[in-house]
């Protein structure tokens, strides 16, 4: 059944167009030999907070989604004699964290794994991960600064983040001339060109709204000033239904009723034919959607452009998606399994072979490897070779840092799943966010956990 | 099917006889044990241990505090998850969901393979071999490559189905409830019924031809045999097939797992019993709720056979 999963319900955060390969798990070794200092390394930008020093070598496991990810590995175990890394390619989305609870149940769960900020709490709060706090170095903490607050839980540190994910607006260049439209900064400019742009043509619509992905408000409503969830004194307090929340709910709502957006599941096939027939003008993604563009629409190289997400009135911005590698609580050599994480969130090396070819666009939060990222990348595809990577950095420096999130947010995306999809035939912004704040609330106190509405 | 009639019934019974009092019991205990025990190894292995072993679990539930990053703990909690399963309102409204589809889908698809049946087998029928076989392919389509398929038709502007639709004056909304449940239903017709034809048909052909002969030389036409004499005889062909199908239903999970793409805001992820149990048990690592769902579900499907049969029987034995 989770084939078909893979098949079917490819969601638009962990697109991976590749099916699952049948790799081999690497067994990892018992070895004794093991240390921890912080010594620097040739090829890191961030100092390296953890290192295998051993002889014996070391085998790790990693199961990610991300493209190239099996050369990153290769380059890696080139460079690292005493660890061998064996890596498995799992798709992304649920079918991808469900195959990785059922590896942790059946004890065979990978040493490191590509794991999204929002699906951390999950892992952290089951007790499948281990606390790294003890590892991050006042180094490590400047260089990945940004994205130790989405990995950081109730004070303590359970991954090594890797990128941050500004959410921006991708627009086709040469729709927006040929239709005279005005790449909007701000909301009411937003909402203005879409009214233009509906007069000029009724069968297209500026933006397009997923219908399958609740969690596409989250950003949005970050950058308004909202936050889902907080913890303070032992308890969480959520809060979708606040001030900012109510707002963004209510103007995506009003454009919505006026019809002038696409509003579709991501997933289907109808959403990728209006793209492809250019009958939607942009969407609203964050930075790792430029490499998803290049491999979903090959046609339009030369067409899509990035700007800044359009704001309130002042510079802000919110995150969606972004991963981190979390380390097993199951492996059995925490330094080696660290040094691997650490390598692929801060080495240039690392960064430069992710980069390849133009397959991720995803912006690193350590501020070397992201200029490394910068050079490394193929801008070819985009209009006029824009360097989207500039885009991505003037628009992370603009996201909050309090945005957390906290344990059972998969249960709370299947609750906002059903009024999300009601969008656009009757469905409202807001019941998907009153959903969203009282099925979660339900979950957390159900499981066990001290939650309340903040 | 040589047992449906007591025409058919009283030949077998005689040839039993003829072969004398049965020798060495014991022989044929020993023989019954040792062809039986696969089977029964099997049937331990796959659905005793299993039950057994869900049904503990569903006892259980993981307990958490605080923040939730202090570890947890499983604590015995009786028949609470059953009780929680209950009184959610999302585990109930998946019974209705598969009960409004399982009335529109059985007795479209019953009528249309009894239909199709009777055709085949009516002595005016040509070129019955060859129809099976064309009826009875779309059944050996795996059920997420029929649903993908159906998925593409039913997709506006990619699919020429709804070209037409639209062409006609109809305005074809996935998304709405009022087209999903007989789009869906659709899909499982257009697989299953060509299956069941063949089933029907085979019950057909074991009634003894000197009946349906008697019937049309006392004067009955091709279609009064086909309704007062073939039809009452594949009754109980008729009544085990729609249980099978029945308890499928309450199964349904592959058809709306693959149908969410374009009814995201009809179908949620906990949309029938099945998915609920998937989704507590994949998504939400609460294996305990998943084997208590799974349990109830159980229980539902054995009841409702067993009200099923209760009724058949009573209005076989009426009539």
């Amino acid at each position: 059944m989770l084939d078909l999963h893979n098949l079917t319900r490819i969601s638009r955060r962990g697109r991976s167009k590749a099916l699952v390969t049948v790799g081999t798990l690497g067994m990892a070794t018992v070895l004794a030999a093991c240390s921890s200092s912080a010594g620097g390394s040739t090829d890191s930008a961030a100092q390296v907070s953890a290192t295998y020093s051993g002889s014996a070598v070391v085998d790790l496991s990693f199961w990610s989604w991300t493209l190239n990810a099996q050369a990153v590995v290769d380059e890696f175990n080139k460079t690292h004699p005493n660890i061998h890394v064996t890596f498995t390619k799992i798709t992304g989305g649920p079918a991808g964290y469900s195959k990785l609870f059922d590896a942790f149940k059946a004890g065979n769960a990978p040493d490191v794994f590509n794991c999204e900020y929002d699906m951390l709490p999950e892992f952290a709060s089951e007790g499948l991960v281990q606390d790294i706090s003890a590892y991050v170095t006042p180094q490590l903490k400047s260089a990945l600064g940004a994205a130790l607050p989405l990995t950081t839980l109730g004070g303590k540190t359970w991954a090594i983040p890797y990128d941050i994910e500004p959410t921006e607006l991708w627009y086709r260049a040469d729709l927006f001339q040929k239709y005279d439209l005005a790449v909007p900064t701000t909301w009411d400019q937003f909402a203005s060109e879409a009214k233009a742009l509906a007069a000029k043509d009724p069968g297209a619509k500026l933006a397009a709204l997923p219908t399958d992905d609740a969690l596409w408000l989250a950003s949005l409503a970050e950058q308004a000033g909202g936050q889902w969830f907080s913890s303070s004194g032992g308890t969480w307090k959520v809060d979708l239904t606040g001030a900012a929340d109510e707002k963004v709910a209510s103007y995506w709502q009003g454009l919505a009723d006026d019809k002038l957006l696409y509003t579709g599941a991501s997933s289907s096939p109808a959403y990728t034919t209006a793209f492809t027939n250019g009958q939607i003008l942009s969407m609203i993604e964050p930075a790792y959607e430029g490499a998803y563009l290049k491999s979903s629409y090959p046609k339009q190289a030369g067409d899509w452009a990035v700007a800044p997400l359009p704001n309130w009135g002042s510079a802000a911005d919110g995150a969606e998606g972004g991963s981190s590698y979390p380390v097993s609580k199951d492996t059995k050599n925490t330094a080696a399994a660290l040094e691997f994480a650490e390598w692929m969130a801060t080495s240039s090396d690392a960064i430069s072979t992710r980069m390849q070819g133009g397959a991720s666009s995803a912006l690193p939060a350590d501020s070397a490897a992201a200029a490394q990222a910068e050079s490394s990348f193929d801008k070819s595809y985009y209009a006029q070779s824009q360097d989207i990577f500039s885009v991505a950095n003037a628009a992370a420096a603009t996201v909050s840092q309090s945005w957390a999130w906290g344990p059972q947010v998969p249960g709370m995306d299947t609750a906002m799943s059903t009024p999300m999809g009601q969008i656009g035939s009757g469905g409202t912004v807001a019941a998907v966010l009153s959903t969203g704040q009282s099925q979660v609330l339900q979950l957390l106190k159900s499981a066990g956990l001290q939650a309340s509405a903040g | 099917m040589a047992t449906l009639t007591s025409a058919a019934r009283r030949p077998s019974t005689r040839t039993a006889a003829g072969r004398g009092p049965r020798t060495r019991k014991g022989h044929g205990g020993r023989a019954a044990a040792v062809l039986l025990s696969p089977f029964f190894l099997l049937f331990a292995c796959v659905t005793l241990i299993p039950i057994g072993y869900a049904l503990y679990i569903s006892l259980f539930r993981t307990e958490r505090s605080g923040l939730g990053f202090g570890g947890s703990s499983t604590v015995f909690t009786g028949l609470g998850n059953y009780a929680k399963l209950l009184g959610d309102s999302v585990f109930r409204a998946g019974f209705a969901h598969v009960a409004i589809y399982g009335l529109i889908y059985i007795p479209v698809m019953m009528g249309m393979a009894l239909a199709g049946a009777l055709l085949l087998d009516s002595t005016l029928a040509r070129a019955s071999r060859f129809f099976q076989l064309v009826y009875f392919l779309p059944s050996q389509v795996p059920g997420v490559l029929a649903a993908l398929a159906w998925l593409y038709l039913y997709t506006p502007h990619v699919s020429p189905l709804m070209n037409w639709l639209g062409d006609l004056g109809a305005d074809p909304n996935m998304n709405h409830a009022l087209w999903l449940f007989p789009a869906m239903a659709n899909v499982a017709v257009w697989q299953f019924t060509g299956y069941n034809i063949v089933i029907f048909f085979a019950a057909l052909k074991a009634i003894p031809q000197e009946v349906a002969e008697a019937a049309l030389v006392d004067g009955a036409s091709e279609l009064r045999t086909a309704l007062s004499i073939k039809l009452p005889l594949i009754g109980p062909a008729a009544t085990f097939a729609g249980l099978m199908t029945m308890v499928g239903v309450l199964q349904l999970f592959t058809e709306p797992l693959v149908m969410q793409e374009i009814a995201p805001g009809v179908i949620g992820g906990q949309w029938t019993p099945n998915l609920y149990n998937y989704n507590a048990a994949f998504l939400d690592q609460d294996t305990a709720s998943a084997a208590a769902g799974s349990i109830l579900l159980a229980v539902a499907a054995a009841l409702l056979s067993f009200l099923v049969m209760r009724l058949t029987r009573r209005w076989r034995d009426a009539a």
